[in-house]
């Protein structure tokens, strides 16, 4: 009791002082341990229906360790419409975002951030406005101005870049202006030998489709280095962790009276075929937190306290991480009519492509991940197979006729749990643990009903086990055919949460117009984005050569590339070229 | 008591340490998200003649379980004997029978230096030892510290005549080679180990013995020899 004490005081207080204070307050966060993150999106201007795709990358003052997960949450004034998880490699990703048909017109908000850059000041949560038009408004009230605009200055926008001597790509295109559906070149130089490594992303969008106050990347850095949009630090009362080695999931503890509560042992299962169970202990502020393997992706998460921790009197609550405090920000400047008639032709376009079905984006299917669950043993000593006896009526049957270190006395809430210890052959003084289909259960009994043709199998780990400091006195696991129906009465004993998995990456998918028949096609090519690039990186050459092919739509297109070198310098780098 | 005292202190002073080092972040982390060991408890008290134990005392260790994860700041010990790791819990004092199939390697500090021990899989039966590294490139030798009852001694003990075990260290030793092959190394001499490597490599492990004049009589000239061997044939491809 009191060496337990003792050990959570201390890990507690060790919580509460330690640097930059997992509790977030006073002291001050050390610039290279900050993160940032930005996203480069094909377009800031789209239809609902669509891929918004993106790329990201995070660059921080730190050398070593980096964030490897990222949220992104699209919001609109009202609610938060869409979020992803996404795995980073070398601090970068792809992806995209679909966007539903039901979306309302108007903006929308853009964030990026890693867990780690929560307890950073709000200004480092990277954010962008997009404006999505549901294409089914016929007549939408767009906010614009009544000046059509002059076309676009992505000259001005270079020069003022290269004015600030960062390094950059030469981007160059083989024809300025290009017939439609007809091969266009792309090719990116670097003058610097050095600055060849890294990660760059490109489009080629109409160029009515981007906001020309949305930040490129090069400005972006540029005003975070001059420590632009200064907020002051907030006394942030949670410990945001690095998320490296997987995703951390905390919630708090607390008593009926809404009070923390301290060391209280919270206990994870996820439904299985296998026992499994993960604990964390909370602290003097009733928090607790999990680190997360792929093992619980795409999982339902079964949350409880520890039997002996009193649970009926007590909460569990789970902290969602894509809920962001601060308010949706104030969309810029109102659309000009150019980019209101660009929606109304994007609607029939967008129309276009879903009557003939044109799909220009796939998900990569990642190669599947080796998981490791968090098992209490490797191998049960006992396993009774169902299909290996004559059925039997219940588990009382079933554990008395043919599970020989389980015995049971009495039915129902009579009924008393007897387990012999394999090494010892003594019985135990105690009652198993239960694991119903994978979970940790105080009450087996809608389990002990059920017939032999119900179970999938029985396993019994007869000995005086201990997992950390947690001690079993011998763990039965029952597993049924239908977990979904068995477990149903035992659900409202747990507070449960569901793990997305990462958003895979989205594959662009090329059409090809080499030869006549291709080009004399009667399916339509009603891509407005004519090329998405997001992972480009360098060989051995300082050069790459892009191609792609126009489509049907003619126009005006811009190119952007946009990007980060290995030594965190940005690039940003445009061109246009005329579709006829 | 007094113990954990200490430990709180010691859990104290590091914190004020960790305040003004960001960097220590990871470290924190692993505290906070450390792994947990599975295991049995288990009374292993035996009366032999000889130990059941390859070290004597509780050595400080680490283990790396399945998953990757790493372990540290343990109470280890191996018990040769059973083929078992024991972790002795600080808290209840509880030993703890390991589950093996959830350890990929674990090590033990000596005052000698850190020792390293793998889990392998050797036949027949794919049967699991956990087995010492003494050389590791691209041919490894290992050594399990294999503890075997050799006799018993009969002790008068008053009236009754009792037999005791007698336990004496049986280490046996094994060759893995390139393409991962775990073959056992019937004696501590230079033709056992040659049979130890695939047969297409043979002639030249005997060309390398020869010009290196290799002699092999025990552990440390086994692991000599198996260096010359793996550097030779590194050499050669």
């Amino acid at each position: 009791m009191y060496p337990k004490l003792f050990l959570v005081s201390g890990l507690c207080f060790w919580l509460a002082v330690a640097p930059n204070s997992l509790h977030g307050q006073v002291v001050p966060e050390n610039p290279s341990m900050q993160e940032q993150l930005y996203i480069h999106t094909d377009r800031d201007l789209l239809i609902a229906g669509e891929q918004l795709l993106f790329s990201l990358y995070l660059f921080n003052g730190n050398e070593g360790d980096k964030s490897n997960h990222a949220y992104l949450v699209l919001r609109n004034e009202r609610e938060v419409v869409d979020h992803q998880r996404i795995e980073l490699a070398n601090g970068s990703a792809q992806g995209g975002f679909y966007l539903e048909d039901t979306l309302s017109t108007g903006y929308y908000e853009l964030l990026g951030f890693t867990n780690w850059m929560r307890k950073q000041e709000a200004s480092t949560i990277f954010r962008k406005h997009v404006f999505i038009a549901n294409r089914f408004d016929q007549d939408p009230d767009l906010p614009h101005h009544e000046e059509e605009l002059p076309q676009a200055s992505f000259t001005e926008r270079t020069q003022s870049h290269s004015d600030r001597q960062l390094p950059s790509l030469i981007l160059t295109v083989s024809d300025s202006i290009i017939s439609q559906r007809t091969k266009g070149s792309i090719q990116i130089k670097s003058p610097d030998p050095e600055e060849i490594h890294g990660q760059f992303s490109l489009s080629v969008v109409p160029d009515k489709a981007t906001f020309a106050h949305n930040k490129s990347i090069v400005d972006y850095i540029h005003q975070s280095a001059q420590g632009g949009d200064p907020h002051p630090p907030k006394e942030r009362s949670f410990p945001y962790f690095m998320e490296t080695r997987g995703i951390i999931l905390s919630g708090k503890v607390t008593d009926s009276s809404g009070e923390a509560v301290a060391g209280n042992r919270v206990i994870l299962n996820k439904q299985d075929t296998l026992v499994n169970l993960k604990y964390a202990d909370t602290c003097e502020d009733g928090l607790f937190h999990f680190l997360l393997g792929s093992y619980y992706d795409d999982a339902t998460l079964f949350f409880s306290l520890a039997p002996e921790e009193g649970a009926e009197n007590k909460n569990i609550s789970l902290f969602d991480k894509t809920e962001v405090a601060f308010p949706f920000s104030a969309p810029p400047d109102p659309l000009n009519l150019n980019q209101v008639d660009y929606i109304s032709e994007s609607q029939d376009i967008v129309s276009v492509q879903k009557v003939y079905d044109l799909q220009y984006y796939s998900k990569t299917r990642e190669a599947d991940q080796e998981v490791f669950p968090p098992l209490l043993y490797s191998e049960a000593n006992h396993i009774y197979n169902p299909d290996a006896y004559i059925p039997l009526d219940d588990v009382y049957e079933i554990a008395n006729e043919l599970i020989p270190a389980w015995r049971i006395r009495g039915r129902g809430e009579n009924a008393r749990h007897l387990m012999t210890d394999a090494t010892s052959k003594q019985r135990m003084g105690e009652t198993p643990a239960f694991f119903a289909d994978g979970v940790l259960t105080g009450n087996i009994l809608p389990y002990l009903d059920l017939a032999s043709d119900d179970l999938l199998r029985i396993e019994t780990h007869d000995f005086h086990w201990q997992h950390g400091d947690m001690y079993f006195p011998g763990i039965i696991g029952i597993f049924t055919k239908d977990p979904a129906l068995n477990f149903e009465p035992l659900e409202n004993n747990y507070i449960t949460t569901e793990i997305d998995s990462p958003s895979p990456p989205l594959n662009f998918e090329l059409p090809v117009y080499d030869d006549n028949d291709q080009k004399e096609s009667a399916k339509p090519d009603a891509r407005q984005v004519l090329l998405w690039e997001p992972e480009i990186t360098f060989g051995e050459d300082q050069t790459i050569q892009l191609s792609f092919y126009t489509s049907d739509l003619s126009g005006r297109y811009v190119i952007t590339l946009q990007g980060m070198t290995e030594k965190g310098k940005p690039v940003f780098e445009q061109q246009v070229i005329e579709v006829q | 008591m007094i113990r954990y005292l200490l430990l709180s202190i010691i859990l104290t002073i590091n914190s004020s340490a960790y305040s003004v080092q960001p960097e220590s972040d990871r470290g924190r982390e692993s505290e906070i998200f450390s792994s947990k060991l599975s295991g049995e408890i288990v009374t292993l008290s035996m009366r032999a003649r000889g130990s059941q134990y390859t070290h004597e005392n509780w050595k400080k260790g680490e283990v790396v379980l399945y998953s990757g994860e790493l372990v540290s700041d343990l109470s280890l010990r191996y018990n040769g004997y059973r083929n078992i790791l024991v972790w002795r819990d600080p808290e209840t004092l509880n030993h703890i029978r390991l589950d093996d199939q959830l350890i990929e390697a674990f090590s033990l500090q000596l005052e000698s230096g850190t020792i390293n021990f793998r889990r392998l899989r050797v036949s027949p039966g794919d049967k699991s030892i956990f087995a010492e590294c003494l050389f590791e490139d691209e041919v490894k030798l290992f050594a399990w510290r294999n503890i075997e009852q050799t006799g018993d001694y009969i002790q008068s003990t008053g009236s009754r005549m009792v037999s005791i075990p007698i336990l004496e260290p049986r280490p046996q030793y094994y060759l893995k080679d390139k393409q991962g092959n775990t073959t056992r190394i019937r004696r501590l001499n230079q033709r056992s180990l040659t049979d130890a490597f695939p047969e297409e490599q043979r002639e030249k492990v005997r060309e390398l013995a020869e010009r290196h004049n290799v002699r092999i009589n025990d552990e440390t000239t086994m692991i000599r020899a198996v260096r010359k061997i793996n550097d030779g044939l590194s050499e050669r491809e």
